[in-house]
């Protein structure tokens, strides 16, 4: 996941670098107040999901396309929002961000500082379906009056329409529980027993430290073939789920990618859009036949996996990479010394167990368990506007 | 700007233009066959070459896989990988190995992944296949012909690996081409065929 979202971001860093910000406006992007017709966000102790439509034009100013600025009067009781912007098959994302006098993407602002594009806290980048959530982090709780939004898209839509959707949460924040709604892709062969041998794991994972639990699981079926090319994956994400729970998450287990060797699953983003279906990004994709010891699922395994994959899509990232570097900004998290390196320039979770090898978002498995999960990871699991 | 709320208790879903299939209800999975368990997985087995590369196979995103230099760094990285990719009890760390033993150009690395393309494991036939991408294919005839015989594999994912590698090295046009609608070739395989001529 993390490389796939980094493809692009050298690049842009450098077309970036020469269009925003104005080649030294660090105060970046004037972010406007909301007035009086500013949109009410949600309803009171609902989960509740909104939709704009907009039209683009070429924002000149920061080299993508970009939509009108949202904003939205953000009740007191909101304890978790969801953002996406969906234009099918274009990678999209937010071009503004800012909650009262806070502004966490802005994507004006010169490379490599707070709340430019790929920089803490959001680490954004423009991908199908992109997304953010309140929080992502302590700091990024919907803790305020007024938020601003201005989606935004990679390519040239001068012209389009796009649609910007709000999913939020107006309830107390509690453990609480994910419901999944669980799709099993074409002729992929999964057993109920391995099934919910896995769902435990997962709830195992997650709960030991006090995220939300697995709940109610909604289970689906498709057509086809359970070998699916990556490049369908955008499709198999959009499946409408029929008479599907919206504030559920969508998991869709397949054989095997057909042509996308040794990977285990896949969050379509960090994060991914939650609280919807049958839209591009709006789920997580998980393999069966890459979680098998000889002739045997490896249920522990693939609950790991599980868990893994769908904190990213709720907006966790790995606690460490492969090369010791940090994509993360919570600060509860231990940090694996550069010390802890054998030589080769890769961070096992061996030579991190005594830091986070142990944490369920490590970039790498290991022969150790892989069950912790942090105060503020259980927290931005928690406050997932999809979490009951 | 047109605003659509659509407050209630449930998401509504976006109709986008392309909306691709619907996923419908059902009640439970099918039950585990009597025969099939439960087994117990052994989770600490007898170690297969080097723990160090073994390791560095578990990455849980395919992308953070080492790259050559990173495995050099243990010694005989080549051997531990073809030990793994042959006795390993883990799928996923079988095909992997088989996918990094492309970063090994050597003739007996061509030699030890073409008897690979011959297990009985899917998976492992496929990175099998794209091992052989590491090896100079127009030199010689072997590796070649078995990719050609491997578009005809029953799996898609190891037809694809094939057609993928012969189309990367430039070979076998009339080969893909007779393949792209032959009878015996995966539906799936043949798609991919198709695109990869096209480019």
């Amino acid at each position: 996941m993390r490389l796939r979202l980094l493809g692009f971001a050298p690049f842009a860093l450098m077309f970036l670098g020469c269009l925003g910000g104005d080649g030294g406006d660090t105060a970046g992007t004037e972010v406007p107040d909301c007035g009086s017709d500013a949109l009410v966000l949600g309803a009171e102790g609902a989960f509740t999901h909104e939709s704009i439509d907009f039209t683009f034009e070429w924002g000149n100013d920061v080299g993508v396309s970009v939509g009108p600025m949202v904003t939205i009067a953000v009740p007191s009781d909101t304890s978790s929002i969801a953002a996406t912007v969906e234009v099918r098959g274009e990678e999209t994302g937010f071009a503004l961000v800012a909650l009262d006098d806070k502004t966490f993407i802005d994507a004006a602002r010169p490379d490599e500082t707070d709340g430019a594009w790929w920089s803490a806290p959001y680490f954004h980048w423009g991908t199908l379906g992109g997304t953010v959530v309140l929080p992502i982090t302590p700091g990024t709780t919907p803790d305020g009056e007024c938020l601003v939004l201005q989606p935004a898209a990679l390519n040239d839509l001068e012209g389009q329409s796009g649609k910007l959707h709000l999913v939020s949460r107006r309830f107390d924040p509690v453990q609480g529980q994910v419901d999944l709604n669980i799709v099993i892709v074409g002729d992929t062969e999964l057993y109920q027993e391995d099934l919910e041998a896995v769902l435990s794991r997962m709830d195992e994972v997650w709960t030991g430290d006090g995220g939300p639990a697995v709940g109610q699981v909604n289970l689906y079926s498709t057509e086809g073939s359970g070998l699916v090319r990556y490049d369908d994956s955008n499709a198999l994400r959009a499946t409408q789920i029929d008479t599907g729970s919206g504030q559920a998450m969508n998991l869709f287990i397949i054989q095997d990618y057909a042509d996308e060797p040794g990977t285990l699953g896949e969050a379509a983003g960090i994060p991914g859009p939650v609280g919807l279906f049958g839209m591009d990004g709006a789920g997580v994709i998980v393999a069966v036949d890459g979680h098998y010891w000889g002739s045997e699922l490896d249920t522990q395994t693939m609950g790991e996996t599980m868990a893994h994959e769908v904190g990213h899509q709720m907006g966790l990232f790995h606690t460490t990479e492969d090369d010791g570097s940090r994509t993360e900004s919570l600060e509860d998290t231990p940090a694996c010394p550069a010390s802890a390196d054998d030589g080769d320039g890769y961070f096992s979770a061996e030579e991190c167990s005594d830091f986070d090898g142990p944490n369920f978002m490590f970039w790498v498995a290991g022969n150790l368990a892989q069950d912790q999960v942090s105060d503020s990871q259980a927290m931005v699991l928690s406050r997932s506007p999809i979490t009951q | 700007m047109l605003l659509l709320l659509l407050a209630c208790g449930g998401a509504q879903s976006s109709d986008g233009p392309d909306v691709e299939a619907l996923a419908t209800p059902i009640t439970e999975l099918p039950a585990k066959p009597v025969d099939q368990g439960p087994l117990t997985i052994d989770q600490n087995p007898p170690p297969v070459g080097n723990p160090a590369i073994r390791d560095l196979l578990l990455a849980k995103d395919v992308a953070d896989l080492p790259d050559r230099a990173a495995l050099d760094t243990h010694g005989d990285a080549a051997k531990d990988l073809a030990d793994l990719a042959t006795l390993d009890q883990q799928l996923i760390v079988r095909e992997r190995a088989l996918l990094l033993l492309a970063l090994y150009p050597e003739t007996h690395i061509g030699v030890f992944c073409r008897k690979m393309m011959e297990d009985a494991e899917p998976k492992v036939r496929a990175g099998a296949a794209r091992c052989l991408a590491g090896q100079d294919l127009s030199s010689t005839d072997t590796n070649r012909k078995a990719l050609e015989a491997a578009l005809s594999d029953a799996d898609p994912r190891v037809g694809i690996a094939a057609a993928e590698v012969l189309a990367g090295a430039g070979l076998s046009q009339d080969k893909l081409k007779k393949a792209a609608t032959a009878a015996g070739v995966h539906a799936q395989t043949q798609e991919r065929i198709t695109e990869l001529l096209e480019q």
